[in-house]
């Protein structure tokens, strides 16, 4: 297992050199696809800016593809701050609205049709509207967030290029469909599979690269997150100890639990606010406050995040922070449990599922364990790159809400996944990482 | 004196026969951790499906002759020819490169038959093959054994390969088909976690002589008749994670002394048998001695568990909402019963300060029924 | 499943008897549907050992295979059953009707469709069985077999394949048709018991649910429904009648071989009987259910592919399906399976006030009365038009959970009524939410009457399922590279693997 507290281990060194071998190996034109895995904060966006330059050097005309709206957004701010003298392209559909960060760049170009934009060297889309483009071909495509693109999407759009730099995080959520059934199981190119596993199925050749460091993962986090969610690939925190801090502005009037929960997390990066042991809905109102509780109390109190980027210090504000869970209708109470406290950020902190934090990055994220309160495990429930998400998000800390009794929910969870033939069993467990996450967790526990 | 957990285990199960795990009752460890019940009752080696019946239960577990013949028949062929239709398979189906082929028959010691017997016969070829030693790769139905909370268990598996990637590898012959290279799941997994019990077992058995884990693959090699015809072809099956499980749930059964601990004194599943074996013990007695364990009923124990009827019985009468299973309870939280989930959503019964949240959503889905029973035209399924 | 749902169980348990979970019956039944009761041997999968057969209660067709291990007699079994098959399918290939089209090429499609009822998911799957193993058989070279039976194999494997998809009825399992329609105090496991699940619904005259129910669980008294045989039966009575049936056939005792065949018919129609009764029973309790509106739009699409389908066996090059999908038809079929889920959930979610109902406790639809209205607002477009964009609020004691701009439709309303939430209100239990109408007031300046809510009047809303793209995929033969590679990857199997596949090997033919 990989850590970082071994010395002589240089970060950048490290994430160079992967950097350099993956641009090469996209400069080999023996190569139709190179694949890049990174783990949670490892610098993919980067990446991404940085090959598309690459390959525009090279006289390419790349697209890019992502998997949101905002993903896309946020990828053309970012092309179009690095790369100020190339005209970017983004594609939508008729129903988006420029949010004001893109209708502010100079060097980029909003159309709903290829043909609008062509005097664009990289032009930038999501998944679902480059699937409605016909005809046109490019010689470069650079999907990112391609472990949630389902292999029938990359179907779809696969006849626009010639070539892909297939981006993502393996350990995040798998993409699901709602029909159930077993008949695709086994076959190389099941179409509820992610794309990138489909494609290295068929393009067995195909080199792949891993981003070595986490820069988002804090020194307290990203031993854990290895460990549970990459236990054979493994990567390191880029920022070393002692770099990162939170702490208080304001002293704690009284010593509520919630102030105690949040000194373990900032003391410590992680904390259990483990509430009384009771099976209850996943809609449970003491814990959608408690969630929401936290996130207030925390602003209240004005937080200071010291990081490499900020030396001396800043205050955190609403935006942030995250309180991530596994349901919409969780996702909905906590924002109206934040609505109902009358802060006038209250709508700035995030709220989202698992699902839609994926990609994303807070400075303390606040998280529902999914496990919390049941009675029984559901796969759902136990699926390894849910609990991967709400875990990695953050820079500074990670506060799980979970009722007592997950302990023995695990323990005593029956075996009923279903087993299929040459199909290889899919690691990590959802089992093992929770028992990672929860054995890390127990010692960072506060009795709310 | 204080009785150890093995006496209380004893004394629970009387002065019958002990009943020994097989690779099955292994495999169903897995199907329901939680249930304090079965753990007793398998630990104390109590004939679940005696006292089933005994209570008024009998379970309904019975095999089809056909079937079992039809997986003899299949057995048979398969390794008829020193194991032809078998090293075919390996070797065509599944690409393995197998060297010459040496093939051990463990069936019996010279005519002897005896676990113990044979047992050492397959401890001492085997060690030897994974030292390099001897040049058989095929080892017909070896004689494995493992200790289950103290209790030594003997298992069987069809067939052992060696030198396949240079390591064991535990062979199933199944007489279900696989259909374009897919088979039932359910028939599958059950392959699978026997397969798991014997890859435990050997590794149990070389461990002993200082040989690692390593030495035995995590992939099953699956034998089954192909599509609808009586040809066999194979598979891998990948069961790392079932073996894991597996050995969870052997060490929960070393923590049975943790539960024996807070039974009652002089609990006993006894059957009083008389010579004939006729079972004496008042049968409404027995029900109180079981009602002594709690059991965790699922209404899939009615698949696999030789109690589940007797504790479905229960779980009835006690208006549990086990009854109903996971769909329905997901949606109750911690409402255990029927009669307290309606009490709620009727207003009738005072919420307690955990349960005042599922009241409301529970009055508010009582008031959408009553909109409905009340509409036009409404409830026409039923009447 | 929702809170709703949920309750219907327990008021079942409670009440000890079932309770309705739907106002409408959201299958199109048809009023001549083959029923079909398949019955297979215990360890070999998809081995026929019996059907009972029929479009009528009073008139079915037993068919036995007096020794299932044996090869002919197997494919003789199938030529019997497809012969009856065809002969439905035929049936409603009668009458063709021309469908109004915009597109150049004129349409046209078979005014009915087949629909074949069995017990259970099981016999689903043995149909399913039935029609792998049939549908790549030759009527030429070695063990040919009549034409009919590659036949029955391709119609099987049609209709399976249609059972997948969400909505369609031409072929249907008993037990799942009764449990989307009735709650039992049972679990959904023992639901699957035909017998059982029958027990909560209609409990046989002079019997209280919970005598029905432990009678359903005794195979001597209610024999399973299918495709499996008790244990006990196959132990006490087949086995030893079919080794009189083996002896008498291999001694060529003509008189011992009928006696013997009768033998097996008489075990077996007595195993198949109650099974048939409650089949029917079942059928006349769903016909008693109002169909609902938006099912017979859906039974028009079932007639649609059913003409396809025909119409592709009648071009002259219809090839039997292939064993797996193609990279290319496996994704078009999961698009097309995604999305008849998501349509059958809109159409009974708008159809049915039960379904509303769930999704009210779920907070993703929600009901209540008008409070308050404007109904003379006018918006100025970006094109300086007046158009009616009228407002109201709707006060609901649902926990709404829907976010301001959710675009929503009304079951309640005029057909075309659309709508958008413009803000929530929380006023202590219940909310107040206004909404804009956008849609469905007619042309005019000033709304069509009846097309805006008044106040006072109780509405239902729902989400709009909106609309999605049907998506484009590369041409079978036309694989891309992500996709491309394994070379038995492809739509249709080719001559020489199809060949093989018709003279598999069978071991024992004995």
């Amino acid at each position: 297992m990989t850590t970082n507290d071994h010395t002589g281990f240089d970060p950048a060194a490290a994430a160079d050199v992967a950097t350099t071998a993956i641009l090469a190996d996209l400069a080999d034109a023996a190569n139709r696809a190179v694949v890049v895995d990174s783990p949670p904060g490892a610098g993919k966006s980067t990446l991404v800016v940085r090959a598309a330059g690459d390959l525009v050097e090279g006289d390419e005309r790349p697209i890019i593809v992502a998997q949101t709206n905002n993903q896309v957004d946020d990828l053309v701010v970012r092309l179009a701050e690095a790369h100020p003298d190339i005209t970017i392209g983004r594609l939508s559909a008729s129903s988006y609205t420029t949010p004001p960060t893109v209708d502010a760049l100079a060097n980029t170009i909003v159309a709903t049709r290829v043909a609008d934009l062509a005097g664009c060297r990289i032009v930038v889309g999501t998944s679902a509207k480059w699937a409605t483009v016909r005809d046109e071909t490019f010689g470069w495509a650079i999907l990112d967030e391609s472990y949630q693109m389902r292999s029938d999407m990359l179907l779809q759009i696969v006849e626009r290029f010639d070539r892909g730099l297939f981006v993502g995080d393996p350990g995040q959520l798998d993409p699901f469909t709602v029909v159930g059934t077993e008949r695709w199981i086994g076959l190389p190119h099941d179409p509820t599979q992610n794309g990138v596993t489909v494609m290295l199925e068929h393009n067995p050749g195909t080199p792949v690269h891993r981003l070595p460091v986490s820069w988002r993962l804090p020194t307290t986090a990203a031993p854990t997150v290895a460990r549970a969610f990459y236990p054979f690939a493994g990567f390191n925190a880029g920022i070393g100890e002692g770099v990162r801090a939170l702490e208080f502005r304001s002293a704690g009037f009284g010593s509520s639990v919630l102030d105690e929960t949040l000194a373990m997390a900032f003391a410590t990066g992680w904390a259990l606010h483990e509430l009384p042991r009771r099976h209850v809905p996943r809609t449970d109102s003491e814990t959608i406050q408690a969630t929401a509780d936290l996130a207030v109390r925390l602003l209240d109190r004005g937080a200071i995040a010291t990081c490499e980027r900020h030396r001396d210090g800043r205050v955190l504000d609403a935006g942030d922070i995250a309180i991530g869970v596994a349901h919409r209708d969780q996702a909905d109470l906590v924002r109206a449990a934040l609505a109902r406290t009358g802060r006038p950020y209250a709508g700035q902190v995030a709220v989202d599922t698992a699902n839609r934090l994926q990609g994303r990055e807070f400075e303390v994220v606040i998280v529902v364990h999914p496990l919390s309160g049941r009675r029984d495990a559901t796969a759902f429930h136990l699926e390894a790159g849910r609990l991967c998400v709400l875990t990695s998000r953050h820079r500074q800390a990670c506060i799980v809400v979970a009722r007592e009794g997950i302990t023995d929910l695990l323990d005593s969870h029956p075996s009923t996944d279903a087993v299929h033939l040459s199909v290889p069993a899919k690691f990590p467990d959802g089992w093992e990482a929770n028992q990672v996450v929860l054995a890390k967790l127990a010692r960072h526990r506060v009795a709310a | 004196m204080i009785a150890t957990p093995d006496q209380r285990l004893d004394a629970l199960r009387g002065p019958a026969p002990r009943m020994h795990h097989n690779a099955r009752t292994l495999a169903a460890l897995e199907n329901n951790p939680r249930c304090m019940l079965r753990a007793v009752l398998d630990a104390s080696g109590s004939d679940k499906a005696a006292i089933a019946a005994h209570t008024g239960y009998q379970a309904p577990f019975g095999q089809s002759s056909f079937a079992l013949a039809r997986g003899n028949v299949f057995e048979t062929m398969v390794k008829a020819n020193g194991c032809a239709e078998l090293l075919r398979v390996l070797r065509e189906t599944l690409q393995l490169t197998l060297p010459e082929v040496g093939y051990q028959d463990l069936n019996d010691v010279g005519g002897d038959g005896r676990a113990e017997s044979r047992h050492a016969r397959t401890t001492h070829l085997l060690t030897a093959a994974a030292r390099g030693h001897g040049s058989d790769t095929l080892y017909d139905h070896p004689m494995l054994r493992l200790v289950v909370g103290g209790h030594p268990v003997f298992l069987e598996p069809d067939l052992v390969a060696f030198r396949v990637d240079d390591r064991f590898h535990v062979v199933e012959i199944k007489s279900f088909p696989i259909v374009d290279d897919q088979a039932a799941p359910a028939q599958v997994r059950a392959a699978t976690t026997h397969a798991c019990a014997y890859i435990i077992a050997l590794r149990a058995m070389l461990a002993a002589s200082g040989i690692g884990p390593e030495s035995v693959s995590d992939t099953i090699v699956l034998i089954a008749p192909k599509d609808f015809t009586n040809r066999p072809t194979g598979a891998f099956v990948d069961a790392r994670k079932q073996v894991a499980t597996l050995t969870r749930q052997l060490e929960r059964i070393q923590r049975i002394g943790d539960l024996v601990e807070l039974l009652p004194e002089g609990l006993t599943f006894d059957l009083a048998a008389d010579d004939t074996g006729r079972p004496q013990r008042p049968a409404q007695e027995l029900a109180e001695a079981l009602d002594q364990v709690p059991a965790t009923y699922y209404p899939e124990c009615l698949n696999h568990c030789e109690m589940a009827f007797y504790c479905r019985s229960r779980a009835r009468a006690d208006g549990s909402l086990d009854v109903l299973g996971s769909a329905v309870r997901e949606q109750l939280g911690g409402v255990d019963t029927v009669t307290m989930a309606l009490g709620l959503a009727r207003g009738t019964l005072t919420p307690n300060d955990d349960q005042v949240e599922m009241a409301v959503a529970l009055r508010h889905a009582a008031r959408l029924r009553v909109e409905l029973h009340n509409s036009p035209g409404a409830a026409g399924a039923a009447s | 499943m929702s809170r709703v749902s949920a309750l219907a169980h327990l008021e079942a348990m409670e009440a000890m008897e079932a309770m309705p979970l739907t106002r409408f019956r959201h299958r199109h039944l048809s009023d001549r549907p083959l029923v079909v009761i398949p019955l297979t041997m215990a360890g070999e999968a998809g081995t026929p050992l019996a059907v009972l057969v029929g479009e009528s209660r009073r008139s079915s067709t037993l068919l036995v295979v007096g020794q299932p291990r044996n090869r002919d007699q197997r494919f003789a079994f199938a030529a019997e059953f497809g012969r009856i098959v065809m002969g439905y399918i035929d049936s409603c290939r009668q009458d063709r009707l021309e469908i109004p089209s915009r597109g150049e090429e004129r349409r046209s499609r078979y005014t009915s469709a087949p629909q074949i009822l069995v017990p259970n998911n099981g016999g689903i799957k043995a149909l399913s069985d039935l029609g792998r193993m049939c549908r790549f058989r030759r009527t030429d070279g070695p063990y040919p077999v009549p034409a009919v039976v590659p036949e029955l194999g391709k119609w099987l494997t049609f209709l399976v394949e249609t059972a997948e998809q969400a909505g369609t009825s031409m072929l249907l399992p008993m037990t799942g048709l009764l449990g989307e329609h009735w709650a039992t105090g049972q679990s959904a496991l023992e639901d699957q018991n035909l017998a059982s699940l029958m027990a909560w619904i209609s409990p046989p005259d002079g019997l209280t649910v919970q005598e029905a129910m432990a009678d359903a669980e005794n195979p001597e008294l209610c024999p399973p429904a299918g495709p499996a045989t008790s244990p006990q039966f196959d132990n006490t009575y087949l086995a030893p009648a079919m080794r009189r049936f083996d002896t008498a056939r291999a001694t060529g005792n003509e008189q011992a071989l009928a006696e013997a065949q009768a033998d097996l018919r008489g075990l077996l129609s007595e195993q198949l009987n109650p099974t048939w009764r409650l089949m029917w029973t079942a059928l006349a309790l769903l016909r008693g259910v109002d169909e609902a509106p938006r099912a017979a739009a859906r039974f028009e699409r079932d007639c649609d592919s059913f003409t396809d389908y025909s119409d592709y066996q009648d071009s002259g090059d219809a090839r039997p399906q292939p064993k797996r999908d193609g990279a290319i038809r496996a994704a078009r079929r999961l698009s097309r399976l995604e999305r008849a889920l998501a349509d059958f959930e809109a159409d009974m979610a708008f159809d049915d006030p039960y379904v509303r109902a769930d999704q009210r406790s779920l907070g993703e639809a929600f009901a209540g009365t008008v409070v308050a209205a404007e109904p003379d607002r006018v918006d100025i477009t970006a094109s300086n038009r007046r158009v009616p964009r009228p407002r109201v609020t709707v006060r609901t004691l649902d926990p709404v959970r829907l976010v301001d701009d959710t675009k929503l439709i009304s079951p309640t309303m005029p057909p075309g009524h659309k709508a958008e939430i413009v803000s929530i209100v929380r006023d202590g239990d219940a909310s107040l939410i206004m909404v804009e109408v956008t849609g469905g007031m007619g042309r005019a300046r000033v709304p069509r009457p009846g097309t805006v809510p008044v106040v006072e009047q109780h509405i239902d809303y729902l989400p709009d399922p909106g609309w999605r793209p049907t998506p484009v995929f590369p041409e079978a033969d036309q694989i891309p590279w992500t996709h491309a590679g394994d070379p038995e990857d492809s739509e249709t199997m080719d001559p020489v693997a199809a060949g093989q596949a018709a003279t598999e090997e069978w071991g024992d033919d004995n």
